[in-house]
């Protein structure tokens, strides 16, 4: 899993790529920390270059999403295809999170 | 059959699922089910890894058959350990509706095994918690 972060404006936009497995899943919520910790309150994650996502992976969006509420802050979502798009169906994570089809979307409104 | 013996640790996930995704491949899965089957194995392996043995660890086996279930020809993984017995299929469903303030931090694992899996279950076999993962080869029959 590799992850890109980019500044827009008040919001940080994360590109996560690759596979959010039990394995890898604690850095996507260290590199999060992180930057909650620097400051940051409203993180998009773009999941479009995102394979595959499991129940660990999701594990980590959630305690991410629950530590920047408790800032006052706010993740989004955008990207979402394939199995990403069902596990986050299924799950009910895409009625919990805002969702968007595009990172310019998620990052409007 | 083919099997596999590993320790039951998270840094043997991968060559697990190799072993699996391999056998899948070969027995005809097909692409589609090869993902939920990707999915569904993770979330096998890791309640094992993370809850069949205390400090003191121990392993896991694994094994890929052929079965004929109500007419059906499946791929047939399964997950065999020696831990305390655990019918993993026993947990409360999780409150899919829940807002972000009461989500508790997992129990989907085992939602998304009965979701996306052909057929699953689990059996008590010589001291041995065995859960299989079924997907179709071929259609499915309704």
């Amino acid at each position: 899993m590799e992850f890109v972060t980019e500044p827009h404006g008040d919001a940080l936009a994360i590109k996560v790529s690759g596979r959010m497995d039990a394995v890898t899943a604690p850095e996507f919520e260290q590199a999060c920390q992180k930057q909650i910790e620097a400051g940051a309150r409203k993180i998009v994650t773009d999941l479009s270059g995102l394979e595959y996502i499991s129940s660990a992976g999701l594990r980590s969006i959630l305690a991410t999403a629950k530590k920047l509420k408790g800032v006052g802050g706010e993740i989004r979502f955008c990207g979402l295809s394939g199995m990403v798009q069902e596990v986050f169906s299924v799950s009910g994570f895409a009625s919990m999170f805002k969702i968007h089809d595009t990172l310019s979307d998620a990052l409007g409104g | 059959m083919d099997r596999l013996q590993l320790p039951a640790t998270l840094d043997q996930l991968e060559p697990a699922r190799q072993f699996i995704m391999d056998a899948a491949e070969r027995a005809g899965v097909p692409m589609a089910s090869q993902v939920k089957l990707d999915l569904v194995l993770e979330e096998a392996l890791v309640n094992v890894i993370h809850h069949a043995y205390g400090d003191a660890g121990g392993t896991m086996e694994l094994r890929c058959l052929e079965r004929v279930h109500n007419g059906q020809r499946l791929f047939v993984a399964e997950i065999r350990d020696r831990g305390p017995s655990f019918d993993p299929f026993d947990a409360k469903p999780p409150d899919l509706d829940a807002d972000l303030d009461d989500r508790p931090v997992g129990g989907l694992g085992i939602h998304f095994i009965r979701q996306m899996a052909d057929d699953a279950g689990w059996r008590r076999e010589n001291d041995e918690n065995v859960l299989h993962l079924g997907f179709a080869l071929g259609p499915v029959l309704e």
